[in-house]
């Protein structure tokens, strides 16, 4: 097998990881979807850039992530002054909710921020492999993490006090 | 540093685990992979056209078998080839230049010299001519195209030492599919690995008592079409609706959503005189369609045996 035949297993097999990741960017199943199948053409249109299959997940997630955000910088262009309104209720309405209320909070945290958290917690990679998909030294992600962590505590302290 | 431990992701790493995952999700895959899988379809175009003018030479050779009556008739007369006809690795070799690596094994076909009289050996020796030609000839090809990948890599700002870290495979090897009092089967199969992967393959098919290349009217009878594309869309049809991750242009499960680029022009319908088979150690004939041929590219060569009734 070669590097472009084991490269679609791999999306074959790792599908629905594509899906989470780009759902919790985007936030909805039809644009979710669009950015998956971008994902894909790219990656296999480049795949000479992908250096041994040993790294194909980092190679894979890479595009992706850069995908979804690529994805919602574009739409936030297109209206760029109802952003706020946009993204707290009619853009969401309608679409798939998560019930739990931590992973709404992540969903709504910038985006460098998320990118570590559905990386490290959700999809649960290591620190030093979303250091490699996000192109920032181990360091740096490390600070996202915890800078991360507190906004979500500050989150979670304010739905509570709300109840 | 604890800083974490106040927060607890079980539950929310389950919601995100337990997301809804619409059903339309793998077609959509599959379309993906269909579009990107059509271009390189369309480059490999160009390596089928290089492919069927090997074959060209191959058909040349048949063409002087079948003509050279001395031949036949000679063969016709021995009832037994098993102890006549060998084939043995004739010429290997391995060779590193630089960081390109060849490993060459090129079957030779070989007659005993006591019991088979001198025209089989002269058949032999243009059988195996033909085949060395084929991998001098591919080994040429490959080589100039390295050659020329070489240049515009270092045209484009490649360093030398970039460079001689890539390794580059080139390869010739062959397998004896079957053999016994009267046929031979033999597969060959050259590639190049380097910044893309290419695999050429050859298919022989001999009857030494006729002399003749063997065909599949010879094995499957007269009916020899529709037997072979009964059994061929049987077993594509079997194959979409039982394994998700196999794709055949034209032939999809049941409530398949997506589009097909290829269904049109690459859709198996029927077997021709050209297409290639092997026989297994069964006996039975192998019918294989090159990679691109009938199904995306990462499904590989498509192979399927056809069961003699």
């Amino acid at each position: 097998m070669n590097k472009y035949d084991k490269c679609v297993q791999y999306i074959l097999n790792n599908q629905n990881h594509f899906y989470r990741i780009a759902y919790c960017y985007v936030k909805n199943e039809h644009d979710a979807q669009d950015v998956v199948q971008n994902t894909i053409i790219k990656a296999l249109e480049n795949i000479n850039s992908l250096r041994s299959i040993g790294a194909i997940r980092t190679w894979f997630y890479r595009i992706l992530v850069n995908e979804s955000v690529n994805f919602i910088n574009r739409n936030m262009k297109e209206i760029p002054y109802e952003q706020q309104s946009i993204f707290d209720t009619e853009y969401t309405t309608g679409f798939y909710q998560p019930d739990d209320e931590l992973m709404q909070l992540v969903l709504s945290l910038p985006n460098d921020m998320r990118t570590i958290i559905i990386l490290h917690v959700y999809e649960q990679l290591t620190l030093k492999e979303c250091a490699a998909i996000a192109r920032i030294p181990q360091s740096t992600a490390k600070t996202r993490y915890y800078a991360a962590l507190r906004q979500l505590r500050t989150g979670m302290e304010d739905c509570n006090e709300r109840k | 540093m604890n800083e974490n431990k106040d927060i607890n992701f079980d539950k929310s790493r389950d919601a995100y685990n337990n997301m809804a995952i619409p059903s339309t999700l793998d077609d959509k895959v599959k379309e993906a992979i269909n579009m990107s899988a059509g271009k390189k379809h369309t480059n490999n175009r160009i390596i089928i056209t290089v492919a069927s003018a090997a074959a060209a030479i191959v058909v040349l050779f048949i063409v002087s078998v079948n003509t050279s009556t001395a031949f036949a008739a000679t063969l016709s007369d021995i009832p037994v080839i098993g102890n006549i006809v060998k084939v043995v690795t004739g010429r290997s070799f391995s060779e590193k230049n630089d960081n390109v690596t060849i490993n060459v094994d090129i079957p030779q076909i070989n007659v005993d010299s006591t019991s088979a009289p001198d025209t089989a050996h002269v058949t032999a020796e243009q059988v195996n001519a033909v085949i060395q030609k084929t991998v001098d000839d591919y080994m040429q090809e490959q080589q100039s195209v390295i050659d020329d990948y070489k240049k515009s890599f270092l045209e484009t700002g490649g360093t030398i030492d970039e460079w001689n870290q890539r390794t580059i495979d080139l390869a010739a090897r062959y397998e004896v599919k079957y053999q016994d009092d009267r046929y031979l089967s033999l597969y060959l199969y050259m590639y190049m690995s380097a910044f893309a992967f290419t695999q050429d393959n050859y298919y022989y098919n001999y009857d030494f008592v006729t002399g003749r290349e063997l065909t599949l009217k010879d094995i499957l009878g007269d009916d020899y079409i529709n037997i072979a594309n009964q059994s061929i869309i049987e077993q594509i049809t079997e194959q979409v609706n039982s394994d998700s991750n196999a794709m055949y242009w034209g032939y999809h499960p049941a409530g398949y959503s997506g589009t097909d680029p290829f269904e049109d022009t690459d859709k198996f319908t029927t077997i021709t005189d050209d297409t290639s088979f092997y026989l297994n150690a069964d006996g039975n004939p192998v019918i294989c369609f090159p990679k691109y041929s009938i199904a995306p590219g990462y499904m590989g060569v498509r192979e399927f045996v056809i069961k003699r009734s």
